[in-house]
């Protein structure tokens, strides 16, 4: 039957391409979204102009162009992307030629498959309730192709239908297995967020400008005090005279095992991690861990790294000890030791400083001692500084932020010849009482120093010593009124906004712990618990099912069989061909029409008709069984009924 | 006895050339023991079809034309003083006859009207304070103009429910128009007709009529389309008076097509005629749309 589309259908569609289109940006280029979007602009001058064919031919020639097109960058966007974007691309030609219902079909499934896609690229609860959005968006208009114009959507019926299906939702959600390859999200290239491998002067006093979360953190036991909350991410060990670069070599090389000699239960914390997306490895743990969860393994120096690229939100589970990092492998001295020419003022100070202390305690109280007598300053704006960074900062400028501190911590320790190295990650976090977790965002980003004593990496952080308010009551109570205000948003000071945007970090919490984290572990301890419970639940489950079927009886107790007896056995019988009968028709009337097109059955569907009348009309029991037995005899033919496909759409 | 109806109807068909479906539902009508309503244009031939079904069926009848100033009275009759006897004397009108026609009966006063009604639903005339019965079997067929006419004075909803049937001729086929042409010279059409009921076989086949056998899947469908007429507000509603004649009217249909039970078939084909009069009385007998509507937008599931 031909129906056209109304206005309104094709608006929806529109709207839902349109923002399929913007939440997938991520998989297309730039060039092919415009392409798209000029395409879907191009509806109205085709509409106005020329036949279908024709129609039909320019669209195709354009699609095979883009065909084109994009097998050529099929290098630079992968296989994935490349999928998504031809969807979109039949998509985009389908809508463009669209005028009947009957072409909205495919049209339809796509889109909803699309919508699906969409959560490859955002799991936020905030974007997930937008595609819940277009998804019932995409649903109504499907429902609306259908209804008949007096229809009006029953919004009770529909909360109605919801309600019983809500059951369904949440157990597929609980019970549908997690299998791997299907499960896993592939990994997109994206942009790289958080510490870098490579640790400029200044670089760490930019991510301190982002107020972007970063991880947070939960606690299986209390908080341990803010002077241990160090989360290691990475270990700096190769100074080139200005910046301090991750070891290429160090950082592939396999870990040493993991066994603690004397593991100290009272030292211990185990915690659970959230982290967010980074598109890196590197993950963050406090002092040495000793056990990890399956989804992330042991790196280098007793850091933490994740299996692949975080390119989704990433929950983990650790034990650390709160203690100094014990050497992974013998080379690490020696590889922590190396100096380089530059910075000749620096050479003079630490052979100077060596000369006075006796030991690598003695060391360390001295540098202390010259960062707090001295005027040295902690700020967010540190001038820039020439080749020789750590000459310059510490004799000229004498005005630095952390990372500036520290890598002229390391370069001093290892001109005196104690192994040292920097070690990038984040400080303290906001803690919420009310949700029992720790908030850590990027301005929480620190750098400090790890030198070699007592057969252990020792943490020494000379910004605690410069200014201990940012290890005691973070970043902001560091800084002066100027620069906290040059690390708020602007629209961070007004306190509503302040607070509506903390609710949201929460319930996004709420969602990431409970629906994100849902992973195959949580989902084995449900069936475990279940397993437990199984006597109860079999109980409910069968007392449940008893009510069904009792309810179901009485229903059908309560209401006379809708059809007669014939009518029943006609409409079992001729299940395919009936449906192209009018419904104003009766059964007679649609035989003298069958048998038109099905010459060779005439006869049979005579004697059928002649039955079947004296069973429904004349109530004749005998009739009945004969028709019954006809009907049985001839079930195949009857299967094969010809009814002329074409004709409906012919017209 | 079927037989005997059939070949009347066959003798129907030579008066009324090419115009088969409209004899058997007027047929299917009285058998039903419905009063007639047959509209159309001058010179179609209701006329003549009314004379045929009243001659064709062995009764008594008298013609009415009606007329502007035609009077209650002179239908049910008067009481007119004896003056030998000194009594008034109650003359019957041409109302107590076993076939009343009433030629364009929209000509008359709505009060001449309504002097119909209770002669037609009742089958009785009250006057001077006297309840007469009328003869039985008694049919009304009555023709009329269009409403468009000059002078018509459109019937009641309420009269026109006590038409059991509206039907219109319509134009002849050519062919059917060329035989009549040819056979003009031989006469009144009337003279095809030869063969004719008697009226204890007719009181038979109404009492036939009474016996076939409805199944309740077809009573079902019957109610579901009487339904669909009361949840729309483009119509009038159908009413318990016009299910009953829509099921009377079947069961005469199927006995006329020799069967003695009632099929779907029966209902749809007279449901038009039955219906459409009650649905729209505004509408010429000419077109089905609404009950067509009804037929096609109720499911039959039969």
């Amino acid at each position: 039957m031909l129906v056209l589309l109304s206005r309104q259908a094709l608006l929806f569609f529109y709207v839902i391409l349109l923002a399929v289109i913007m939440l997938l940006h991520q998989a297309l280029p730039l060039w092919y979204s415009a392409i798209l979007l000029l395409l879907l602009l191009y509806r109205w001058p085709l509409q106005q102009s020329s036949s279908k064919v024709n129609k039909l031919k320019r669209i195709n020639i354009i699609a095979a162009l883009i065909l084109l097109l994009l097998l050529i960058s099929i290098r630079q966007s992968g296989v994935f992307h490349f999928m998504i974007q031809i969807l979109l691309l039949s998509v985009t030609c389908r809508l463009v030629l669209i005028r009947q219902r009957h072409d909205s079909h495919q049209l339809l499934w796509v889109l909803y498959f699309l919508l699906a896609c969409c959560f490859i690229f955002y799991q936020s609860i905030l974007v997930s309730l937008l595609i819940l959005a277009l998804l019932l968006l995409t649903l109504y208009s499907h429902y609306q192709l259908y209804a008949s114009k007096q229809h009006q959507l029953q919004l009770l019926q529909l909360g109605k239908a919801i309600l019983i299906t809500l059951p369904i939702w949440i157990s597929l959600f609980l019970l549908f297995p997690r299998l791997q390859p299907l499960w896993r999200i592939p990994t997109a290239e994206a942009a790289v967020t958080g510490l870098a491998d490579s640790l400029d002067p200044g670089s760490i006093e930019n991510l301190v400008q982002s107020d972007k979360l970063a991880f947070r953190a939960i606690f299986s036991g209390s908080l341990p005090p803010r002077q241990q909350l160090y989360w290691r991410a990475k270990v700096y060990e190769d100074f080139d005279g200005r910046s301090w670069n991750v070891n290429q070599r160090f950082d592939r090389r396999q870990p040493g095992s993991r066994q603690s000699a004397n593991p100290n239960i009272e030292q211990t914390v185990s915690y659970q991690i959230i982290a967010e997306v980074s598109n890196q490895r590197s993950l963050f743990a406090l002092g040495m861990p000793v056990q990890y969860a399956n989804s992330v393994r042991p790196a280098s120096a007793y850091l933490v790294e994740a299996r692949r690229p975080v390119s989704q939100r990433l929950s983990y589970q650790l034990v650390s000890e709160l203690q100094a990092i014990p050497q992974d492998i013998a080379l690490e001295q020696q590889l922590n030791s190396r100096t380089v020419s530059a910075n000749p003022k620096t050479k003079v100070l630490a052979a100077e400083l060596v000369a006075n202390a006796g030991s690598t305690a003695g060391l360390i109280e001295q540098i202390s001692e010259m960062f707090r007598q001295q005027p040295y300053f902690y700020s967010l704006n540190p001038p820039r500084l020439g080749d020789n960074s750590i000459d310059a900062f510490l004799f000229d400028s004498r005005t630095g932020f952390c990372s500036h501190y520290a890598s002229a911590t390391a370069v001093l320790l290892r001109e005196a010849g104690v192994p040292a190295r920097v070690v990038g990650g984040y400080q303290g976090g906001v803690w919420h009482e009310e949700q029992q977790y720790l908030e850590v965002r990027q301005r929480e980003a620190h750098a400090w120093v790890e030198y070699y004593a007592n057969n252990g990496w020792q943490r020494f952080d000379p910004t605690a010593v410069i200014a201990p308010e940012r290890v005691l009551d973070g970043l902001d109570a560091a800084l002066s009124a100027d620069e906290q205000n040059q690390l708020q948003a602007s629209w961070r000071r007004f306190s509503a906004f302040n607070y509506i945007n903390q609710q949201l970090l929460h319930l996004d919490y709420y969602w990431s712990v409970w629906v994100l984290g849902f992973d195959e572990s949580q989902q084995l301890n449900l069936w475990q618990q279940l397993k437990a419970a199984g006597k109860l639940l079999a109980l409910l489950g069968s007392l449940l099912v008893a009510a069904l079927l009792l309810w179901w009886f009485l229903r059908l107790q309560r209401q006379p069989p809708k059809f007669a007896a014939p009518v029943l056995l006609i409409r079992r019988y001729f299940g395919k061909v009936l449906v192209n009968k009018p419904a104003g028709q009766h059964f007679s009337q649609f035989i003298a029409e069958l048998k038109t097109h099905n010459a060779a059955n005439t006869t049979l569907l005579g004697k059928i008709d002649s039955l079947y009348q004296r069973a429904v009309y004349a109530d004749d029991q005998q009739a009945l069984l004969l028709l019954e037995q006809h009907l049985k005899q001839n079930a195949k033919t009857l299967a094969k009924l010809n009814w002329p496909e074409k004709q409906a759409s012919a017209r | 006895m079927l037989a005997q109806l059939h070949q009347v109807e066959q003798s129907l068909n030579q008066v009324i050339l090419g115009k088969q479906q409209q004899i058997r539902l007027s047929l299917c009508c009285l058998l039903a023991e419905g009063h007639l309503l047959l509209e159309d244009l001058p010179g179609l031939g209701k006329t003549t079809l009314a004379h045929a079904l009243a001659n064709s069926l062995g009764l008594s009848y008298r013609r009415v034309q009606f007329t502007s100033d035609l009077l209650p009275a002179d239908l049910t009759g008067i009481s007119i003083y004896d003056a030998r006897s000194q009594q008034f004397h109650f003359q019957p009108g041409p109302v107590f006859s076993q076939v009343l026609l009433a030629d364009e009966i929209n000509r008359a006063s709505p009060k001449t009207q309504s002097a119909l009604l209770e002669a037609m639903e009742e089958r009785q005339v009250s006057t001077d304070g006297e309840t007469r019965p009328l003869p039985s079997p008694f049919f009304v067929i009555a023709t009329q103009n269009p409403l468009f006419h000059a002078g018509t004075s459109a019937l009641p909803e309420s009269q026109l429910d006590r038409f059991l049937m509206r039907l219109s001729l319509g134009f002849p086929e050519r062919a059917a128009e060329h035989q009549l042409l040819v056979e003009d010279s031989k006469g009144s059409r009337l003279q095809f007709l030869t063969q004719q009921l008697d009226s204890d076989t007719l009181k038979n086949l109404q009492k036939q009529v009474t016996a076939v056998h409805v199944s309740d899947a077809v009573i079902d469908y019957l109610l579901s389309l009487v339904d669909a007429s009361r949840n729309r507000n483009d119509m009038l509603p159908l009413s318990p008076r016009a299910s009953k004649a829509l099921l009377r009217a079947s069961k005469a249909h199927a006995l006329l097509a020799g069967r003695d039970f009632t099929s779907a078939d029966d209902v749809q084909q007279v449901f038009p005629s039955v219906a459409e009069h009650r649905l729209d009385p505004r509408s010429s007998a000419a077109s089905h749309s609404l009950s067509q509507i009804l037929l096609e937008q109720t499911d039959c599931p039969l």
